[in-house]
């Protein structure tokens, strides 16, 4: 067999790495539904196309992660349907739609306006991590510079971003 | 041993940054953090929605089609 494994493979590293994983879900907000979490991911891990896959458990830590990501996302939204529905919020989300794009055009201008004052490189490092899913050492290379400036030019964005954040959630 | 807040804040970003990195495999440091106090937790979800906030709003205008 070649290097990596198939999704067959991956079932049988999920199951030897149950507790880690288990434990993993449990600290990352699973809490007492941890194993079921891991049902769940054992069950999309089995509907996966045959494919390799480098480093099996490091791919299942991440499915672990987006997984709760996935979890926290709903939970959002369906708490913002509750409150829709009892009239109790007054949170942009509950504006009318035509309100709705121009907060969300305003917030991206925001953003945008944000990155910029980081200066180029700092943005347009952000950019390249986020959007278009490169590495830190990938960065790095391409711009000659050392992993740990690219580190701080992320630290500046996502701390400017975190504080622009919460000036929007305190409207 | 108790951390500022905004001291916290910043570790918690450091963690979402790198686990935003496609060759993270600190997962077990990941977790050990995450179990050490349950405030890590919410700094952490809140650093990953800051992040996810801004990267959405960017990706939506990056896919929109020309006005």
């Amino acid at each position: 067999m070649e290097a990596g494994e198939t999704a067959n493979d991956l079932q049988r590293v999920l199951l030897g790495e149950r507790p880690r994983l288990v434990r993993f879900l449990a600290a990352r907000g699973a809490g007492d539904e941890a194993e079921d979490l891991f049902h769940d991911l054992w069950q999309k891990v089995a509907v996966l196309p045959d494919r390799t896959v480098g480093d099996p458990l490091s791919y299942l830590f991440r499915a672990a992660e987006n997984l709760m990501r996935d979890m926290r996302r709903a939970a959002i939204s369906r708490d913002r349907r509750q409150s829709e529905w009892h009239g109790l919020s007054d949170a942009p989300h509950d504006r009318p739609a035509g309100e709705r794009a121009l907060i969300a055009r305003e917030q991206l201008t925001a953003i945008e306006a944000t990155l910029a004052a980081l200066g180029p490189r700092a943005e347009r490092i952000f950019r390249r991590y986020r959007l278009d899913g490169a590495g830190q050492a990938d960065i790095a290379a391409e711009w000659g510079i050392s992993l740990s400036s690219v580190e701080k030019d992320l630290q500046k964005a996502y701390r400017a971003i975190a504080e622009l954040k919460a000036r929007f959630d305190a409207e | 041993m108790p951390t500022h807040p905004s001291e916290l804040n910043e570790i918690a970003r450091r963690w979402a940054i790198r686990v935003g990195d496609p060759a993270f495999g600190d997962w077990e440091a990941l977790t050990a953090w995450l179990e050490a106090d349950p405030a890590h937790l919410a700094a952490y979800d809140a650093a990953v929605d800051g992040e996810t906030w801004a990267s959405a709003a960017l990706a939506d205008k990056k896919s929109a089609p020309k006005e």
